[in-house]
């Protein structure tokens, strides 16, 4: 399940839970259930199955899938943001590199070459985080 | 994920506001003078029926006293609805099913009748008005029921007289006895001359190994019958605290011990160790050996005798199954309904205020 289907569905059984207490109230789950009509079950017995499997998770399952989630997200951004950096400061360096090389008319070293190939990613051209261009 | 499970529903739910008793008062006020009847419940037994019917108005008007004797300001929001309370728990209509088992009316033959222990719930409930209007409309019948209520449980031979013929049950008579208490603190009446023999006697039907009431009894010869309940202990150490505060709390001590927790969510085993059953009327649905009576009336014990973490984990379960939401008048459960709200507010409100307002000095 990717991360914005399960915040979809947390933000469900939240939503049902919320809701569904109102509708189920105002239908009256306590006189149906009682009551022994069988066309009012029929209604009740899933709806309130349905209410309480969502107010359970809502409150012992969603919790945990938002911080998964929110985990997840916030790891990604970091991840971005690293690469981010990583290709700024790559293109400092190439930058400096070329102004030094411009300036001594010398090759640049191997040792930097390789260290701009690792840092350069195939986004280093925009960010994760923003999608703006560089 | 799991370590979520165990913090954040226990860290959500059991918080509860000042306010709340006062806006869950007002609701089940409204939902007892907007009427309750028989045919607001279908059991499929006409008794349980009548029984449920009689349990709303009993339950609405002990939790609706309590909640005035917490906060005088609500007098006169929610008396109206307690005289409407004992006017209706005093009806032929409402105690029907006890007529039906006895083949008289229990109201109208106290002086020379026998048995009816049932009407010793509705005396509890006069009490507790009466407690707060020393000359409330059904002054009179209350003095006549309590004394035909002492009458026969100061010549019951083992501390218990028939609820139904042929029925005898110990948490009954606690509600006697606590009724018979309440309405002598209300007129600052010495305590009568037989209630520390009938202690004594009724300290039989608390089994020692579980700590528990038995549920039911031989009136004729005192033997216990069937397995100690949750269920009758927990509303016996409800209204035993009325009459005698230390057979209540080592009650609540018994109940205590029935105590599960789940995730910080507290429950009630119906039954001791060595027991199990269904469940029946009294207990209400048994699942996995946790009682739906036994949980709700253990709050009341866990407010008396200050037991506030059991407390909290027990309102937890209530808030998480029973689903707390606002109304016009305040707040209710949407899973109670009229008998179940009843009994949350009479359970979650228990407090020993009343002693505070007795007539006689130093109660």
């Amino acid at each position: 399940m990717t991360h914005q289907k399960m915040f979809v569905w947390c933000l469900a059984c939240v939503v049902i839970d919320q809701i569904g207490a109102r509708l189920l109230d105002s239908i009256g789950l306590v006189e149906g259930l009682l009551a022994p009509n069988g066309a009012r079950l029929l209604l009740l017995v899933p709806l309130s199955f349905v209410f309480y499997g969502a107010r359970l998770a809502s409150y012992f399952v969603v919790p945990g899938l938002l911080l998964v989630v929110a985990g997840a997200v916030v790891v990604a951004n970091l991840r971005a943001w690293r690469d981010k950096c990583a290709c700024r400061q790559c293109q400092r360096e190439r930058s400096l590199q070329r102004t030094i090389n411009r300036a001594s008319k010398s090759p640049s070293s191997g040792s930097r070459k390789g260290l701009c190939r690792l840092a350069v990613k195939p986004n280093c051209a925009g960010s994760a985080i923003t999608g703006s261009s560089e | 994920m799991l370590a979520c499970a165990a913090l954040v529903p226990s860290a959500l739910l059991g918080q509860r506001a000042p306010t709340d008793d006062v806006a869950f008062a007002r609701s089940v006020a409204k939902s007892v003078t907007s009427g309750v009847s028989t045919a607001s419940f279908h059991t499929g037994s006409a008794r349980f029926d009548g029984e449920w019917a009689f349990g709303t108005y009993l339950m609405a008007t002990l939790g609706l006293g309590q909640v005035v004797l917490s906060h005088p300001e609500e007098r006169a929001r929610l008396l109206p609805a307690m005289r409407q309370s004992t006017e209706q728990l005093t009806q032929n209509q409402t105690n029907a099913f006890g007529t039906e088992a006895w083949g008289n009316v229990g109201l109208d033959t106290l002086a020379r009748g026998h048995g009816h222990g049932y009407l010793g719930y509705a005396n509890l409930s006069l009490s507790m008005l009466r407690l707060l209007e020393p000359d409330m409309a059904q002054a009179k019948l209350h003095d006549e029921l309590t004394e035909a209520l002492a009458q026969r449980l100061a010549e019951a031979p083992h501390a218990l007289f028939e609820t139904y013929p042929g029925e005898a049950y110990p948490p009954d008579m606690s509600m006697v006895a606590g009724s018979i208490a309440l309405h002598d603190c209300a007129l600052g009446l010495p305590e009568r001359s037989f209630m520390p023999a009938w202690r004594r006697a009724f300290s039989r039907y608390v089994d020692p190994d579980s700590g528990l009431l038995y549920q039911a009894a031989d009136a004729a010869t005192g033997t216990p019958i069937g397995p100690p309940r949750g269920s009758g202990a927990a509303i016996a150490a409800y209204s035993l605290a009325f009459a005698d505060r230390a057979l209540s709390e080592r009650l609540y001590a018994g109940l205590r011990r029935q105590a599960v927790n789940v995730l910080g969510f507290g429950m009630m085993r119906e039954y001791p160790a060595g027991h199990a059953g269904t469940g029946d009327i009294d207990s209400g649905p048994v699942l996995f050996g946790v009682g739906v009576s036994a949980t709700g009336f253990a709050l009341a014990g866990a407010r008396l005798y200050g037991d506030d973490a059991l407390f909290t984990q027990l309102y937890r379960t209530v808030e998480l199954f029973g689903v707390p939401l606002g109304d016009a008048e305040g707040r209710h459960f949407m899973s109670g309904g009229p008998l179940g709200n009843a009994i949350l507010l009479a359970m979650t409100t228990a407090t020993p205020e009343w002693s505070r307002h007795c007539q006689r000095s130093g109660s």
